[in-house]
């Protein structure tokens, strides 16, 4: 393993802030570097400076044993250095193929060959165990898959570094399983991965090497081997973090609603579940097995084709979301950015925006709303300037707490979290746990849909499983194991069990 | 304050600020009477109108998406005010109802892109065009006078020297900020252009609130009708052609954007502004009408690519 790129003293400071401070890190070849710390560590400038997007305020970085200034992201690209970004990078309306040879266009003379770039392009997604039309535009397929093509296309520049930014937020544990195999074999190959993420698990499965930053200092660069998850956390947040999900004991309560048998659209039937008030349950399964859909028609959004629900003993017809908001029902969705928050408005605004119209039926309550903000900002701890702040400035996981904060200002009785800790870092993946926690201790209910399954062992009091469209299995107690959950959501024990 | 202060707030200022004053100083020079108390009571006579019909183009900018019929309704309205007065109604009697057809034909917008999602583009092109033609049936293409003298005060008459539809464009301005600032109206408006998925999973009505939006555009053409009518002392379907796209000018050389509900109406009145000491000073500078189209038409591409380098830039 050779040394491909190192980082000598960097500095990076911005107005006031100062991102990264004497950071000095070297990546090989052949080599799978983590690189770990949370929000606002500094993770993600270091990457930029990487990938040439950022100038370095002071420090040397030098590229194949050479002193080079990386200027631009064109230049980077040049060298050899790729990045897998968090956001979706493709053109919607191009095909898979398309996409992938963007601006790298095989050519026959003067025209693409197109043939030969379908063949190269189900080529590479072949080997993610993805088998999909590579003609068809991208638009159609689901977020995940879109990650997968965008990985596929980095790879097909053949980089000689290649920078994954979280690549596995989105993706279910057995398309995670796929990535891994397909970063393996780049290792093997001798290309340096430098590759980040929130989840330990997955760093101790993958990496070769993690370095730690906090404050944008780097704290240490150790052998993945040498280190447990515990030691990871102590070094990131520089204080103990119970790596472990704490549930306060509650008394199981009434039924607080109730699915029968559920038709919502081909291929998803049989959807029966309940929560009861004091429970947090879980809705596990791989993405597109159904779970957001199930959340979807609770809130309205979707059509309920057959079967019924109750909520509190009363037959329930979910029509909107307004409606089932005025019921005591909220979904803190999926995706905080596109689906959870009005990005250029402030954090009052935004912890507001399910009540406002409660209080003002003419007349907007400008200084309520504050009042308001203030205090769900302290009872929280969203740690933001002021309740005056552009929400979009906010870390993840502070933007996830204002979701969770509009949520609890509705009042409601019974909360659906889709993906709760996507994209959050340790600290604040705890606190939201914590309010989870105490939303049930209040007599509150929670159905949680998570992809994480530490997450959903450590959070529920019982999950149901999905497999393509239905619910297949409830466990219960000490059931609840991570094994029980993937063997039933992979599909293995559906087929043994004959459901 | 101090002088880091100053220069902050005067970064602060659109680019459009820039370019009102660059232009202001050309035309002392090269107008004749640029600074007569005539020619300032030219500008807002025939500002205020157009600043009505860009304040309600504003809007549905700002929730994501345009409105080409605003020119037509604002035509119609005119020509409703004209003939509900010719038929015997009193004035204003005639000027409510033509509100109501505005407001309506808003209504049936923001029903069409509200509730069915038809692109913003198609629906007020085609509603602007029915509009139209029913105007142009019921007339018989013929101009209807509107020459009742309560409703010629609106453009004719004076308060304390200035001329009334000057505190009409102002009156509507300041109704307008409030209903922004202070009322759900606005906050859905900036959320719808923000991020109308949020919005609708925070339980907020989407289709309610973006047919208010355009209702609100409509009325606002239809106030910008009667206006004219009245100006033009009658009523003809052809009048709004073309102010359409001057409306969506201004709203765009003010500064808004036409993604991201970012902007405000105060940039509209600025771009409103703008636009129409060009247009009247290109006139008295004794420029030929072909070369005024031609020098407003580079300006303005000139105006927009400066703002968006600026805004490039921060």
């Amino acid at each position: 393993m050779s040394e491909i790129i190192r980082l000598e003293h960097i500095w990076k400071r911005f107005t006031g802030v100062t991102a990264l401070s004497d950071v000095s890190v070297s990546f090989s070849s052949g080599e799978v570097h983590a690189l770990v710390g949370e929000n606002g560590a500094g993770k993600s400038t270091l990457i930029k400076v990487l990938l040439g997007a950022y100038q370095p305020t002071e420090g040397r970085i030098f590229y194949e044993g050479k002193e080079t200034v990386i200027e631009s992201p064109r230049k980077g690209s040049e060298l050899g250095i790729e990045g897998v970004h968090q956001e979706l990078m493709l053109v919607p309306y191009l095909s898979v193929s398309q996409n992938i040879f963007l601006n790298r266009e095989i050519r026959k003379g003067k025209i693409f060959d197109v043939k030969e770039m379908n063949r190269r392009s189900q080529e590479l997604l072949h080997d993610f165990s993805i088998d999909i039309d590579v003609t068809k535009p991208v638009k159609q397929y689901s977020a995940s898959i879109w990650k997968m093509i965008d990985i596929a296309r980095v790879i097909n520049q053949n980089p000689k570094v290649i920078i994954f930014d979280e690549p596995t937020a989105i993706l279910s544990e057995r398309e995670v399983d796929s990535l891994f195999s397909s970063i393996r074999r780049l290792k093997e190959k001798g290309i340096a991965i430098i590759y980040i993420s929130h989840r330990l698990n997955e760093i101790g499965e993958i990496a070769d090497k993690v370095t730690v930053l906090r404050d944008g200092h780097h704290i240490g660069t150790l052998p993945a081997s040498e280190l447990c998850n515990d030691d990871i956390v102590k070094m990131m947040v520089g204080r103990d973090v119970s790596q472990y999900y704490s549930r306060s004991r509650v008394e199981r309560g009434e039924e607080l609603i109730r699915l029968d048998s559920l038709e919502l659209k081909k291929g998803q039937h049989d959807i029966s579940l309940s929560v009861h008030k004091g429970e947090i349950v879980g809705l596990a399964g791989l993405v597109g097995a159904g779970r957001t859909e199930v959340a979807e028609a609770i809130l309205g959004i979707n059509p309920i084709l057959k079967g019924s629900i109750t909520y509190k003993g009363k037959p329930f017809h979910p029509a909107s979301p307004s409606q089932s908001i005025k019921k005591g029902i909220y979904l803190v969705p999926e995706n905080r950015k596109y689906q959870g928050l009005i990005l250029r408005f402030t954090v009052a605004n935004n912890i507001a925006l399910s009540v406002f119209s409660r209080w003002a039926k003419f007349f907007y309550k400008g200084k309520k709303e504050a009042t308001v903000a203030e205090n769900a900002i302290r009872k929280l701890s969203i740690k933001t300037p002021s309740s005056k702040q552009l929400v979009n400035n906010l870390s993840g996981g502070n933007q996830q707490k204002v979701v969770i904060a509009k949520a609890l200002e509705t009042s409601a009785e019974f909360l659906i979290f889709d993906e709760p800790s996507v994209g959050v870092d340790v600290g604040a993946k705890e606190e939201i746990h914590n309010h989870m926690d105490s939303f049930v201790v209040a007599g509150g209910g929670i159905l949680m849909i998570s992809s994480d399954l530490p997450e959903v062992v450590g959070m529920c009091d019982r999950v149901y499983v999905m497999y393509e469209g239905r619910i297949v299995k409830e466990l219960k107690g000490d059931e609840v194991t991570d094994n029980n959950i993937a063997e039933y959501m992979l599909g293995s024990k559906v087929a043994e069990a004959g459901i | 304050m101090k002088r880091g202060d100053i220069v902050r707030t005067l970064k602060g200022f659109p680019p459009v600020v820039w370019m009102l004053i660059l232009i202001i100083c050309i035309f002392s020079f090269t107008g004749t009477n640029f600074y007569s108390v005539n020619n300032l009571l030219n500008i807002v006579r025939q500002a205020s109108p157009y600043l009505i019909l860009a304040m309600g183009e504003t809007l549905a900018i700002l929730v994501g998406g345009i409105d080409l019929s605003v020119g037509y309704v604002m035509g119609f309205c005119g020509v409703a005010v004209a003939m509900l007065m010719n038929m015997g109604l009193p004035f204003y009697v005639a000027i409510l109802i033509a509100l109501v057809i505005g407001a309506f034909c808003g209504f049936i917008n923001g029903l069409f892109v509200g509730k069915f999602k038809l692109p913003y583009f198609i629906v007020t092109y085609g509603t602007g065009n029915m509009v139209y033609g029913l105007g142009s049936i019921i007339t018989g293409g013929v101009s209807q006078p509107a020459l009742d003298r309560g409703f010629r005060f609106i453009a004719d008459g004076t308060l304390l020297g200035i001329p009334v539809v000057f505190f009409l464009a102002l009156i509507v301005f300041l109704l307008m900020k409030l209903l922004i600032k202070k009322t759900p109206f606005g906050r859905n408006l900036y959320g719808l252009g923000g991020n109308r998925e949020s919005l609708f999973l925070s339980g907020v009505n989407v289709v309610k609130a973006e047919i208010m939006v355009f209702t609100v555009t409509g009325l606002l053409a239809a106030i910008a009708g009667v206006i004219f009518a009245a100006r033009s002392a009658s009523g003809h379907p052809g009048f709004g052609i073309g102010w359409e796209f001057d409306a969506v000018a201004a709203t765009i050389i003010g500064g808004n954007s036409f993604s991201e509900g970012k902007g405000s109406i105060n940039k509209t009145v600025l771009g409103v502004i703008f636009i129409q000491i060009l247009r009247i000073g290109l006139n008295i500078s004794g420029v030929a009408p072909q070369a005024q189209s031609f020098l407003i038409g580079f300006i303005v591409v000139i105006a927009i690519s400066i703002d968006v380098i600026i805004q490039r830039r921060k």
